[in-house]
């Protein structure tokens, strides 16, 4: 969740209290996704960490890919090939 | 956007029936967003280096692109932690020019799904709980006892204490592993 990302976070920094530290850390207990994570990022700082996060957000909205065949797409693509097609028509008659 | 309804109110799962309805690869990019720190967290501790984490976590969203579509997922979160966690381990295997058979993630999810329920089961057990810290080692016992029944978090433990902070997670790893042996055996 989301909730995660920015618990990490402040959780690195230090910037949590000592009761939310405790909730995370219970969590991370019974939750070996969150635990496994939090030792990963506690190996680099925690500007790094929230750098790399945000650059990987930005990478995946621009590279998302798109379906080309979409309801539009495929439209437009028909009414190109029958424009197209009766064109040639016209000139073969 | 995609649709009347914000994204951030869906479910994983209801995110997942709108990709794979769809096809749209923007709603397996919203569902994905919400891991994306757990994802790079785990590649960071399974490959040590920034640049190769990275990229296993982009490497994994087109993977997901592709397997989502054709698998029925029921838990996604542990689905996840489990297909990550594989991906850097073959990775690792690979960089190694070994191979070994892939572990199914659709196994291994029940077996993640079993384990977040240990967590309840124990506490439900408080009596019987604290009989058995009292059968712990040292160092476990007062670890645990900090940890679970006065809510202390690790920082204000190693405080408490004067034990390392590596040396505190593994008590209480080991401790609460100690204590379940401990209440299954008196059950």
């Amino acid at each position: 969740m989301n909730k995660d990302r920015y618990d990490i976070e402040k959780y690195l920094r230090g910037e949590l209290s000592a009761e939310e530290m405790h909730a995370l850390e219970k969590r991370a207990l019974n939750d070996p996704f969150l635990a496994d994570a939090l030792e990963g990022a506690a190996q680099i700082s925690p500007n790094d960490f929230t750098k790399d996060v945000q650059d990987l957000h930005k990478t995946f909205a621009k590279s998302r890919p798109k379906p080309f065949w979409n309801f539009s797409t495929r439209i437009a693509a028909a009414i190109a090939l029958l424009v197209a097609s009766g064109f040639i028509i016209w000139q073969l008659i | 956007m995609l649709s009347s309804r914000p994204h951030a109110e869906m479910d994983d799962l209801e995110l997942l029936k709108n990709y794979k309805n769809s096809g749209e690869a923007e709603w397996a990019g919203i569902l994905y967003s919400r891991y994306t720190s757990l994802v790079y967290g785990v590649c960071l501790k399974y490959l040590k280096n920034r640049e190769e984490a990275k990229d296993a976590v982009m490497q994994l969203f087109e993977k997901l692109l592709a397997t989502l579509k054709n698998h029925e997922i029921t838990n996604f979160k542990g689905w996840l932690y489990v297909t990550a966690r594989n991906f850097c381990l073959m990775q690792l295997r690979s960089n190694k020019g070994k191979y070994k058979e892939e572990l199914s993630p659709l196994l291994m999810e029940k077996a993640y799904e079993a384990h977040l329920q240990d967590g309840d089961e124990l506490e439900a057990n408080l009596g019987k709980l604290e009989k058995c810290i009292e059968e712990l080692v040292n160092e476990q016992k007062t670890c645990v006892q900090l940890f679970f029944l006065q809510q202390k978090c690790y920082q204000e433990i190693t405080a408490l204490t004067g034990f390392e902070l590596k040396k505190v997670k593994s008590y209480i790893q080991n401790g609460k592993r100690n204590l379940k042996i401990c209440m299954e055996r008196n059950e």
